[in-house]
């Protein structure tokens, strides 16, 4: 509940920041300031699913950098947070961008998942995405639609007491398992 | 016409997402680990299971007091001889191999110890050659462990563990049916009768040896103690964990309960009654109006049958006067117990990692902590004329009792790893 409350909070001081910036738009790095907010479909072999994320970074020519922050519910509910590049590749006003990421993905520590009386751990992997975003110009704003490829891995640990013959005991040998989700997003935002 | 593209364009990502779909796979790796048996032929472990020079203790198990020596088992290697003459400095004096060797008991020079499955009779006459007299075999049927076929003719001597990946099922070679097993086994009446502690499988009772598997009860004739004739087995329930002997009767601590049999007939014990409880490891101890039990809810067990354990560490003091009215009559919270001792009115706990307790027990109602001893994680503990012998994780260690007032340890033996 506090990370949904975080991912929200974090949504709206993208607004803030950007109101501030437009309130100074004399000064030129706020005027440079975007703030990228999007929901997306992720498909891949496990299934359908979503993901928001908002990207605040600045534009520079034709190079934009940012930070992000996620909630890809995709399998394991987990909250990506990653450094995010756009380029521009064809266009003025509207414009195809080649777009990148990469960061780590933080896995909810609670999961829809029934693992008996074992206690599990959920642990952070990597998260990465690269594709292509199609950026239409609306005004001072933009409207984005994209299509990338989503890399998002979670580790799990899951308690497994079992009788150790070499020492004689009943011990915790983890079951380990390392998740690799391989997805397709498409996504729609805003650029404020 | 950019209205158009951009619909179009849309249109077009979807579409893609659903056919990219099929070149994108999610994978999952499983790390795990299990064991590998080493079998060995029956006759090559039986050759080995002779006297050899002294060793140092690598690990701590079960430990029975015999005369002025104390046998100390190293759980599945074979069992250390301490000369004890002189408690203040104790002397390893040799180390009787028997590979899977977790329990032991003495009468008359004639050591029984289990290996895997069967029960060993091994002359101790003489310290420096012990001589192994009798083999009887399948008497621990829940120790027999298979990798899908059993071989009677052979024993596993190791494991070797293996961690590995897979994107497959995993198979794990391991027998979860096999229970913690630190105990020691329980004084009979002779004088010639090794003495032992509370979480002992073993037991000795006059010309009868008892010994309990995880789900049944055998009783073995030794009169000739050279030659013990197994007499009757007899399935208890699961889950069983110790048996200690008192007053004609055998308890018996399960991890549902305290099961007591008399001895009525000693070849065939007899159930006479059950004092129940959730799923715990409770070694008991008695004497003649109370029986001790100590509850450990095991952390890194999720229970029996499944069941969720409750944290519950405790001491329960059964008043066990009239045994088909036992009841509880007083519960004492505990950190981790495990084996305890009684000697007249003091009563030894192995409290785990919270170390070694000692009890006034003259009023059940209200005990008196007398003494603590922290810094040590304790399993075992044989308290006898002044002397308390506690295994530890790390150790050998005596405390001379003497003086309750004035409680000092005397010796240590250390673990060397």
């Amino acid at each position: 509940m506090k990370l949904y409350l975080f991912v929200c909070l974090l949504f709206c001081f993208s607004f803030y920041i950007k109101a501030d910036a437009q309130v100074a738009e004399n000064k030129n790095l706020f005027n440079r300031f975007h703030s990228i907010n999007a929901i997306g479909i992720v498909n891949g072999s496990s299934g359908t699913s979503f993901m928001i994320s908002s990207i605040n970074g600045f534009n520079f020519r034709k190079v934009f950098v940012g930070a992000g922050v996620g909630y890809d519910n995709y399998y394991y509910r987990s909250v990506p947070f990653f450094i995010d590049g756009h380029y521009d590749l064809f266009g003025k006003k509207n414009k195809i961008q080649l777009v990148g990421n990469a960061g780590i993905n933080l896995p909810l520590k609670s999961q829809n998942e029934n693992t008996g009386n074992a206690a599990v751990k959920y642990k952070a992997g990597l998260f990465y995405e690269t594709g292509f975003d199609y950026r239409m110009a609306c005004k001072r704003h933009a409207f984005i639609t994209g299509l990338s490829y989503s890399f998002k891995q979670v580790k799990k640990e899951l308690e497994n007491n079992v009788w150790n013959p070499v020492v004689n005991r009943i011990e915790n040998l983890p079951l380990k398992y390392d998740y690799h989700f391989q997805r397709i997003v498409f996504r729609v935002g805003w650029e404020f | 016409m950019r209205k158009y593209f951009s619909k179009a364009l849309t249109i077009a990502m979807i579409a893609i997402i659903f056919l990219l779909q099929a070149c994108v796979k999610d994978k999952l790796t499983k790390t795990y680990t299990y064991f590998e048996p080493v079998y060995q032929n029956k006759a090559e472990v039986l050759n080995a299971v002779k006297s050899s020079p002294a060793q140092a203790l690598q690990a701590t198990g079960k430990l029975v007091m015999y005369g002025n020596y104390i046998f100390l088992n190293e759980i599945n290697k074979g069992i250390h001889v301490i000369d004890n003459s002189n408690p203040a400095d104790p002397k390893n004096i040799s180390f009787i191999n028997i590979p899977g060797n977790q329990d032991i008991a003495i009468k008359n020079n004639s050591l029984y110890a289990d290996i895997f499955t069967d029960v060993l009779t091994i002359d101790i006459t003489d310290l420096d050659h012990a001589v192994l007299k009798k083999v009887i075999s399948g008497i621990f049927i829940d120790r027999i462990l298979t990798n899908g076929t059993y071989d009677s003719t052979k024993y596993i001597t190791s494991w070797t563990q293996h961690t590995t990946n897979s994107e497959e099922e995993f198979k794990r070679l391991t027998d979860k049916s096999q229970s913690l097993a630190f105990a020691t086994a329980q004084p009979a009446s002779a004088n010639l009768t090794g003495t032992g502690g509370s979480m002992a499988r073993f037991a000795i009772v006059n010309n009868y040896l008892y010994t309990v598997g995880r789900n049944n009860l055998t009783s073995f004739n030794i009169t000739n103690t050279m030659d013990p004739v197994k007499e009757f087995n007899q399935i208890l329930g699961t889950n069983i964990e110790t048996i200690y002997p008192f007053n004609g009767q055998l308890f018996i601590g399960a991890q549902t309960g305290m099961l007591v049999y008399n001895l009525n007939n000693p070849a065939r014990p007899a159930f006479q009654e059950n004092f129940s409880h959730a799923c715990f490891n409770d070694p008991v101890i008695a004497d003649a109006h109370y029986a001790y039990v100590t509850l450990r809810a095991r952390t890194e067990v999720s229970g029996c049958w499944g069941v969720p354990l409750v944290q519950r560490n405790e001491l329960d003091i059964v008043d066990v006067n009239n045994l088909h009215q036992a009841f509880l009559q007083k519960v004492y919270p505990m950190t981790e117990p495990k084996g305890l001792s009684k000697d007249g009115d003091f009563l030894f706990i192995c409290d785990g990692s919270a170390g070694l307790k000692i009890y006034n027990a003259a009023n059940v109602n209200n005990l008196q902590l007398i003494k603590e001893f922290t810094g040590l994680n304790t399993f075992d503990v044989i308290a006898q004329t002044g002397n308390a012998i506690v295994v530890a994780e790390n150790g050998l260690y005596q405390y001379n009792y003497s003086d309750i007032n004035n409680i000092k340890l005397v010796s240590k033996i250390n673990i060397s790893r």
